[in-house]
């Protein structure tokens, strides 16, 4: 795969030059005009505002419920000691992971293709942890006491248990977070100090500034920047393994049949990615279109990302299968029970609709032409969202609601307060998303650059692509993919 | 322009015949005749199956690296290859069977219910079916692909390698079902009460990471001969450090999840296994190869230099062919429960290394003459040379 990438046609559609680039993306975020209600793209764009930010409110006053009354408001009970919120944090956290592999694992892989979807895949990574981190956090009853989970010195005799993966959870998160942060924070200062000079306005042009931290593009900042870059990419690419790894524990450590399986974690991984790509692909398609961007999100970046959707779905495919056969082989009535309980048991309706969502309609991917029609991948994508978000359900209420005793079964029923609370999460994260649309550029305005020079400007195509493979040896191997 | 084939391999299918027939020999009058048997086989099936894997790979990602050593994992996993490993598998499946396989064995399985349980899939019968229709399925793919790359060295009918993805494409998805069962049928039933949903995945990465490994050393070997000479520099032996590095590392991802999964479940259907593998010396190995599997390849591939060089790259690929074979030992070996460790360590074990091996060098020498070694269909390889 490392090699494929001189092989690439071009990257942007379309008349360009570095000057209609700059404008094409820029103005997205400078035009006032674009977020004029009277406008077209203005009218869809404050309908989304408002949508994420209803369920902002609404999410507030279910948190503000939540404190006061405790979880007690939520469908929780035993057996189903993890409900809507750990499904909901798995689902938040999967969604982010596409964000970290387009940014670090296509980065080293030099796959010049991420460089149009990694700044709002990243910006998701990001909004998408925040939504992730909730639930966890208020699900310990007592959020104010959530730093007892951190290994300081203090008084209490607290120290948190290092053989629980739930305490790996905090870091593996936390670390998530910071990382992915900084590395989309990097990213943006170029760009921040491109917005900095063409802003009309004097405060824009001030907060860009200030953000952009006295970037002036000289020589020095840039081979600056590269090598923080890179170890940013080094820094995260173990991250989008060891994240959902680590939440597949959460499960896999334990004794529960259905939770307790040796494939969790590959399994987990695939699906994150799985996810995350059709969240990338659900707000990509929409807002290219808006935006008029389809000549830098063009239509072999979708191919490219459906191919990449088709190919996890069919390992969290896999990871299904898996599951069904050692149910079987493990001689063990506990986990055939468990299986037989998934696939016809109350909850039946939920397996049925996952392999729907997750195995039949994603083979629809097969087809190049499908993959060249947006309705269709749109709706794969929502079809894949809701079938990870059911994967989670099958794997976390549906095995706990009936384990190893009859006498201790009972039913998980999820409440308004479930709901509202995923709704509001959903509303954050469009809030947040078309926020970051309206103030930075969704799509990196100097790697666009760059990319430009090396399709465009290279003295022909066909020298380009000898000259890619005659990188001088020293560069090639001591590079930039170590 | 034509690449002569210069592998300098013509007394190689004698010489495998007759390591075959030593260890033969030596197997069959050591005492363990069966065990090591099953231990060489694995061996080699492991191999032979991790070589398929990439071919089947090349064809649906068609990267420049896996284009530098097709041909060699096309002649490893050839048709004949495959023919001889399943005349191999036949002493398994008849006289063997119910020396190597509790669950085949109704004396020694009598009365166990969780072999009663899944008495459908290991079974006589169904081992012997499945193996057929696996056998079949293997044949199919190396056959279908290998004719026609050389179909389109010949015939350059651009169509030929869409045609490839197509089949190598649900092709690969295939390979992983029936790895799978294969793995779980050959492998993991021979300590038949014990399982893991991610065991054929983790052999699957052990097998090609060996595998290209064994590539590799052989590109670097002959970096300065034909028809390798002036392909094999310093970007394509980084690609291929890259890949060792990067199947290194889901090997010991997925050995480590497997291990802390099993041992914090600590559960008597699964714990038996690492039990048997954390006393009277095997401990050590199961050290050895945290060090010898993992780190040593992890930090020697991490260094940019190492993988510049053709010479360095030699010497990682055959640390780490050595520590895979170890690391079938390790798999296989302790079912046997033969005692500690240096009691385990026979004669017949090496014999079948040795037999195996030369079975491997059979099928892999009289293949690899048939076909040029730097396919001519896919020009990537040659206009790095042509503009040297």
């Amino acid at each position: 795969m490392p090699s494929h990438t001189g092989y690439q046609d071009n990257l942007i559609d379309g008349q360009h030059n570095y000057e209609t680039i700059t404008d094409r993306i820029g103005t997205v975020v400078l035009d006032q005009s674009k977020f004029n209600p009277n406008s077209e793209v203005g009218k869809k764009w404050i309908n989304a505002f408002l949508f994420g930010f209803l369920g902002v409110n609404v999410l507030m006053l279910v948190i503000g419920w939540l404190v006061y009354q405790g979880i007690g408001i939520w469908g929780n009970n035993q057996p189903s000691a993890w409900g809507f919120d750990i499904i909901n944090f798995v689902w938040w956290i999967g969604i982010g992971h596409a964000g970290t592999l387009i940014s670090a694992i296509l980065l080293l892989m030099r796959q010049k293709w991420r460089m149009s979807i990694n700044r709002f895949a990243e910006a998701m990574t990001i909004f998408a942890v925040m939504c992730a981190g909730l639930f966890p956090l208020l699900h310990t009853g007592r959020p104010w006491a959530a730093y007892w989970l951190f290994p300081y010195p203090n008084w209490l005799a607290m120290w948190p248990n290092f053989r629980s993966p739930l305490v790996w959870d905090v870091f593996a998160v936390s670390t998530y977070f910071t990382i992915s942060l900084l590395f989309w924070a990097l990213g943006l200062i170029p760009d921040l100090a491109t917005l900095r000079d063409r802003a009309k306005s004097k405060i824009a042009k001030i907060l860009y500034g200030f953000a952009a931290m006295g970037w002036n593009g000289s020589a020095k900042h840039w081979h600056r920047y590269e090598q923080a870059y890179l170890i940013l990419g080094g820094l995260s690419t173990p991250l989008v393994l060891s994240v959902h790894s680590i939440v597949s524990f959460d499960f896999a450590v334990s004794l529960l049949p259905g939770w307790h399986t040796t494939v969790f974690p590959p399994y987990f991984v695939a699906g994150a990615v799985f996810a995350g790509f059709a969240m990338v692909l659900t707000f990509a398609i929409p807002v290219r279109k808006w935006y008029k961007l389809e000549d830098f999100i063009t239509m072999r970046h979708i191919d490219w990302m459906c191919k990449i959707m088709l190919a996890t779905g069919l390992i969290v495919c896999y990871g299904y299968g898996c599951e069904l056969f050692y149910a079987y082989y493990s001689g063990s009535p506990d986990e055939k029970f468990m299986i037989m309980n998934r696939m016809a048991g109350p909850y039946g309706w939920s397996y049925v609709l996952l392999i729907v969502c997750n195995l039949a309609i994603p083979q629809i991917l097969w087809s190049p032409k499908m993959r060249q029609n947006l309705a269709v991948v749109w709706m794969v994508s929502q079809a894949v969202s809701i079938g990870m978000w059911l994967e989670r359900f099958v794997i976390i209420p549906v095995s706990l609601h009936r384990d190893f005793l009859p006498s201790s079964w009972g039913m998980y029923v999820p409440t308004w307060a479930d709901f509202s609370m995923f709704f509001g999460t959903i509303g954050l994260f469009f809030f947040l998303m078309f926020l970051f649309l309206r103030f930075l550029p969704m799509i990196s305005i100097f790697e666009m650059r760059e990319l430009y020079h090396r399709d465009k400007e290279a003295p022909s195509k066909n020298s380009h692509k000898h000259a890619h493979h005659h990188e001088p040896a020293a560069v090639t191997a001591g590079g930039d993919d170590q | 322009m034509e690449n002569a084939n210069t592998l300098r391999l013509d007394k190689a299918a004698p010489l495998g015949g007759l390591l075959a027939i030593i260890g033969g020999v030596i197997m069959a009058t050591t005492g363990t005749l069966w065990q090591s048997y099953i231990y060489g086989w694995l061996f080699m099936a492991g191999l032979t199956l991790g070589a398929l894997g990439i071919v089947i790979l090349h064809n649906v990602i068609r990267a420049t690296w896996s284009l530098s050593i097709l041909r060699l994992a096309e002649a490893a996993a050839s048709p004949l290859s495959l023919f001889l490993m399943f005349l191999s598998w036949i002493p398994i499946a008849t006289v063997g069977l119910k020396e190597i396989y509790l669950w085949a064995d109704p004396v020694r399985s009598a009365g166990d219910h969780v072999l009663h349980n899944k008495a459908f899939f290991l079974n006589p019968s169904m081992f012997i079916g499945c193996s057929i229709a696996y056998f079949a399925f293997f044949i199919f793919m190396s056959n279908t692909l290998r004719k026609s790359t050389i179909r389109q060295d010949q015939n350059k009918d651009v169509t030929e390698s869409q045609k490839r993805a197509n089949i190598a494409s649900p092709g690969l998805l295939a390979f992983a079902v029936v790895v799978t069962f294969a793995a779980t049928h050959w492998a993991m039933s021979l300590e038949p009460h014990w399982f893991s949903t991610v065991y054929p995945l983790l052999s699957l990465i052990g097998q090609v990471n060996c595998a290209v490994a064994i590539a590799t050393l052989i590109l670097c070997v002959n970096a300065n001969r034909e028809p390798y000479k002036g392909i094999v520099n310093a970007k394509l032996t980084k690609d291929l450090g890259n890949i060792l590095f990067a199947t290194t590392m889901v090997w010991a991802y997925l050995t480590l999840s497997q291990f802390l999964i099993i041992w914090s479940g600590n559960l008597p259907e699964e714990v038996p296994y690492y039990r048997l593998r954390a006393e009277l010396g095997w401990q050590f190995l199961g050290w050895i190869l945290i060090w010898g599997r993992f780190f040593v390849p992890f930090f020697a591939l991490l260094a940019p230099k190492t993988k510049r060089y053709a010479n360095t790259m030699k010497w990682v690929c055959i640390w780490i062919i050595l520590m895979h074979i170890l690391d079938v030992f390790w798999l296989v070996v302790p079912g046997f429960e033969r005692g500690g460790l240096f009691q385990s360590i026979r004669l017949g074990d090496v014999g079948a290394l040795i037999g195996f091996f030369g079975l491997f060098l059979v099928g892999f020498s009289t293949e690899v003459k048939k076909a040029a070694l730097v396919p001519t269909h896919d020009n990537r390889l040659r206009e790095n040379l042509d503009h040297a």
